[in-house]
């Protein structure tokens, strides 16, 4: 709708506090296993640096449990890392379907009004990407942000009774790497900013000349439109090669400190060993080789944070998508029992309709009249509810369209809808609807398949239509021109089924075509925008 | 050339860390061994070389991999575009989306795997040959490792190919399913509860198993390669002692999962890859021809048309050379397809005659279809009704949207779609207008023209059909019949 259009994004840090309280504990879980990893990895190393200093250095032979417990450290950080993995799995499909549920609550309150917003292909895609984008969010980027803020402490922590030279290094390194990464950062964003119009512009334009194929067939426009890809593509290529030039050092930075770092420590170590240097208490091959191997964890999971940062961008625009479907506010009410109404000044704003009064009572039969294109279907489904209007109906309806709906794959499917019905009683309203010659006709009887182009006539679909209605009654009908493109014959031979069956019911409807005047209670006209009542007694 | 640049940066990229990481452990452990007159300068250097080495060929291996897929990208849309030329694509939504998600992957090749899985493999053989020359001690361990990672490798090949099919099925059953369950909304009023939306899990669940093996048989590769550590320590007698280069195997297996973890998700994106071929090799195409008919025209025959593949009843009628005709029907009888037929748009059985001359198959360019939502291009205003003609000038496309009541939009150079400005429904349909008129010709056929425009705006509209259709022939398919329309000739669809 327009009106969520003008807010903010939202933040993802807000929708998370808002909806994560129930994943909170699994996160914490995942955390604790992976700080249970990264102590069992960091005793792996300690445990190896020993072995292989008393191989090389002092003459001490290797012993049946130092390598058992060797083993146990390697089978604690694989059981540890299983577990931390299988946890985040299952955190991302519960993060999914709870969303999912959320959807399809909105789904179930809002139905069609919702649905016809958009076309298909969008709802699809909610389920299709952008659920799974906020789900990966929750379970791996968020887990792993906050793993990246801890491990670095640990390993400094540790570092520094063995040389608090080596922790010193580290600790100046450290605060660099976020500020060159805040600086390129913000000067890759900068640019990106510069170029974004152009970016989406130009990059979108691939897949949207696939979609308008036809008309550019139509129009003879191919020729053209394909040097204007060609233009538009090395322009593209150039300007975005300008922003991930500076998006990449982003990534070089934290290599290059990584890199640096490994490459530093072993000339501190080594030098050290050879008693060139005399920095911090005096360092082993136990010592050094646990530094050196420790040394790279402090950028580890920055990187892998970095490897999953686009788990976050794809959930910032996944969050932009679904939050303006999922915070709909549902100001549609249904109660069964219609007790009439009496509405003034009740307007549609677009396009524009307008009634200084509009009655209805129970029971009523209301004959909406207008010329072809007049409204009169704009107004039944704000009736409906399906558009926006002043006021809204606060019962439950049936609504006839022009053109009936085939819903499911068989007869019965579309008379049921997913109730459960007998046979006898679905026999009963095809017979009440005059179905039933053509039901004979039918190899399967109610089971029979309707393909893409069902078997039936424009009249028979309609009277498929009525018998769901009645199959499904609802205190209130509303029919959008049933009959419209029906020929004489099958037009009066309808109505005359149609004032038959809705003799007890509230009615709603619209035609241009003459009706059975006598029928009717109450007129709607609809001209120049405007509803006018009137009384008409039979 | 650019490809095995990106390939070289890479490997080289992959290959100085591990050797880095190697050479300062032996160094390290040389220099705790270190007899007098050791020589420690030149590894230090060494060192600090392979460090700036590896951070320039990341750097590289990025800029240039990225310069080269953007190329790739360019030349596999454009060889597409050329591809469709004398094409119609059928099921649009589906296949175009299908089409620039395969080109993305296809482009993404090398980053995304061949030049990974390529440096996994020459670092992997460069460990087998040196420790063959060097030390068959070591050999043995890491021809079992090689042994060990191929296996894995093809097993989770095998595994990602086969997660891939179930994904496809997946995707495409809930695809099927979850369309229906839309398309019934108008229906959900009559009993919501009983319309459930179909379940995403399987999709979900097949995303979620492909990571889940690329998460396994990394596993199992620290597993195996520290397995080896554990049994070469074990069986080493007391040879190392003194000799610092134990710690290269030593190294080597340790780290065994950092260089050799690559190749599971290049596998991943490889089998991405080859159903990105297969999608793009079995398009849903439709041959399209065009061809240029005699303008003038008296009249226009329709002789048992029936577009291919409908069950619909095949139509015969004689069309004047100007006024207004109109064809009616409910939706599903056919008037959409049955005004692609007459354009040629679509493959009919029956004949289309311009003055009794036969036309053959394909595009005619003697009429011109305005579709029932006309597509606007992600481009300015200009561009977009350009498309009617290449040669338009701006004083011509200000009148041509005055004349169909868009004389609002001034600016010719204002982007319109995505990142710029959207039309509304009724905009567009106006804008499908101004583009007949621009392209003028003898024969416009107008699929609901009046649908969603209220009644001033029909009444504006009819007037300007009546004028345009003085000298041409205009073939409306509508369910709305305006009073204001002067309809020479009209059909229901329904009646047969």
């Amino acid at each position: 709708m327009t009106n969520t259009s003008n807010k903010p994004p939202p933040v993802l840090r807000d929708w998370l506090k808002q909806h994560g309280r129930a994943w909170r504990p699994v996160l914490l879980w995942i955390n604790l296993l992976q700080l249970l990893q990264f102590g069992a990895s960091l005793t792996m190393y300690w445990l190896l640096a020993d072995i292989v200093h008393r191989l090389i250095v002092t003459d001490a032979t290797v012993t049946m449990h130092d390598l058992i417990l060797l083993l146990l450290a390697l089978l604690t950080h694989l059981a540890s890392q299983a577990s931390s993995q299988h946890l985040s799995v299952k955190l991302q499909l519960s993060v999914q379907q709870h969303i999912s549920h959320q959807l399809q609550q909105q789904f179930y309150q809002r139905q069609y009004a919702m649905i016809r917003q958009q076309d298909t292909r969008y709802w699809q895609n909610l389920f299709i990407q952008q659920i799974p984008a906020l789900g990966r969010y929750v379970a791996h980027y968020v887990p792993q942000m906050r793993f990246a803020a801890v491990s670095p402490l640990i390993i400094l922590l540790i570092a520094w009774p063995i040389n608090w030279v080596v922790s010193m290094v580290l600790l100046l390194c450290m605060p660099v790497v976020p500020l060159f990464m805040i600086l390129v950062g913000k000067g890759a964003a900068s640019l990106h900013r510069q170029h974004f119009v152009a970016l989406t512009r130009l990059g979108s334009l691939f897949a949207d000349r696939l979609r308008a194929w036809d008309m550019l067939q139509v129009f003879n426009a191919l020729p053209r439109q394909s040097e204007h890809l060609q233009r538009a593509s090395q322009l593209l290529n150039q300007r975005t090669l300008a922003v991930v030039r500076i998006a990449f050092l982003s990534n070089t930075v934290l290599d290059f400190f990584s890199t640096l770092s490994v490459a530093l420590v072993a000339v501190f170590v080594g030098f050290s060993l050879l008693g060139e240097i005399h920095f911090g208490p005096p360092l082993t091959l136990h010592s050094g080789l646990f530094l050196l191997l420790a040394v790279p964890l402090v950028f580890a999971e920055l990187k892998q944070l970095g490897r999953l940062y686009h788990f976050k961008a794809e959930a910032t625009a996944a969050l932009a998508t679904l939050h303006s479907q999922l915070e709909m506010l549902n100001t549609h009410n249904s109660s069964s029992e219609f007790c009439g109404l009496q509405w003034h000044e009740y307007r549609i704003p677009q396009p524009a309709l307008y009634a200084q009064q509009l009655t209805l009572q129970p029971g009523d039969k209301v004959w909406l009249r207008g010329a072809s294109g007049a409204g009169k279907s704009v107004l039944l489904e704000a009736l409906m509810g399906w558009r926006p209007a002043s006021h809204q109906l606060n019962s439950e309806c049936a609504y006839l369209t022009q053109s009936p709906l085939l819903s499911g794959q068989t007869l019965r499917d579309n008379l049921c809808l997913g109730e459960d019905m007998s046979d006898t009683q679905l026999l009963h309203v095809l017979r009440q609807v005059e179905l039933d010659d053509w039901l004979c006709q039918l190899t399967n009887g109610l089971d029979s398949q309707f393909g893409d182009h069902p078997p039936l006539s424009g009249g028979q679909l309609q009277r498929l239509a009525l018998a769901r209605i009645l199959l499904h009654p609802r205190p209130l009908v509303l029919l959008d021109e049933p009959t419209a493109h029906l020929t004489e014959n099958l037009h009066v031979s309808l109505c005359a089924l149609l004032e038959y069956h809705l003799r007890d019911k509230t009615v709603i409807w619209a035609s241009h075509k003459p009706l059975n005047q006598a029928w009717f209670n109450r007129c709607w006209d609809i001209q120049h925008g405007e509803i006018e009542e009137q009384i008409c007694q039979p | 050339m650019p490809a095995l640049i990106t390939l070289t940066l890479a490997s080289v990229h992959l290959l100085a860390g591990l050797i880095l990481l190697i050479f300062s452990a032996w160094f390290i452990a040389a220099c705790a061994i270190a007899a007098p007159g050791f020589n420690y300068l030149l590894p230090a250097v060494v060192v600090r070389a392979l460090a700036l080495i590896r951070i320039a060929a990341g750097y590289g291996y990025l800029y240039f991999g990225h310069q080269h897929m953007l190329q790739r990208l360019g030349r596999l849309r454009l060889g597409l575009f050329a591809r469709l030329q004398q094409q119609r694509i059928l099921d649009r939504a589906a296949s175009t989306e299908a089409m620039s998600d395969a080109i993305d992957t296809l482009a993404n090749a090398w980053i995304a795997w061949i030049s990974q899985l390529a440096g996994s493999v020459l670092m992997l053989s460069m460990a087998l040959i040196t420790s063959a020359l060097y030390s068959p001690a070591w050999f043995g361990f890491i021809a079992l490792l090689s042994a060990m990672v191929i296996l894995l490798w093809l097993h989770h090949y095998r595994r990602s190919r086969s997660i891939a099919v179930q994904r496809a099925d997946a995707r495409s059953a809930f695809e099927q399913r979850s369309e229906r369950y839309f398309q019934a909304a108008p229906l959900w009023h009559l009993g919501a509860a009983s319309f459930q939306m179909p379940s995403a899990d399987k999709v979900w669940d097949a995303e979620l198993r492909e990571q889940h093996a690329i998460n396994w048989h990394l596993l199992l590769l620290q597993a195996g390669s520290m397995a080896l550590l554990i049994l070469m320590i074990w069986m080493q007698d007391d040879s190392a002692q003194g000799h610092a280069e134990f710690l290269i195997p030593v190294m080597l297996l340790l780290a065994a999962r950092d260089w050799l973890a690559n190749g599971f998700s290049a596998n991943q994106a490889w089998v991405r890859d080859q159903h990105a071929n297969t999608q793009l090799a079995s398009l849903p195409l439709q041959p399209l021809t065009r061809n240029t008919a005699p303008s003038p025209v008296t009249s226009m025959q329709i002789k048992e048309l029936k577009p291919d593949g409908r069950a619909v009843a095949p139509v015969s009628m004689t069309l004047p050379a100007s006024g207004i005709c109109l064809l009616r029907g409910s939706s599903g009888s056919g008037k959409s397809s049955l005004l692609q037929a007459i354009a040629g748009l679509i493959p009919a059985s029956g004949s289309r005659k311009m003055d009794g001359i036969p036309l053959p198959s394909g595009l005619c360019d003697a009429v011109r279809y305005v579709e029932q939502f006309p597509q606007c291009l992600n481009a300015t205003l200009l561009e977009n009704l350009k498309v009617a003609n290449p040669d338009l000038t701006e004083q011509e496309a200000l009148n041509a949207l005055h004349a169909v009541g868009l004389g609002y939009l001034t600016d010719l150079h204002e982007w319109l779609g995505v990142g710029g400005r959207r039309l509304s429904g009724g905009e567009l349909k106006r804008l499908g207008l101004a583009r007949a008129k621009i392209a003028g010709r003898p024969v416009w056929l107008l699929d609901e023209p009046f649908e969603g425009l209220d009644q001033e705006h029909i009444h504006a509209l009819c007037q300007w059909l009546q004028a345009q259709a003085q000298q041409r022939l205009i073939l409306i398919a509508s369910h709305i019949e305006p009073n204001a329309l002067r309809i020479y000739q009209s059909l229901n669809l329904d009646d047969r």
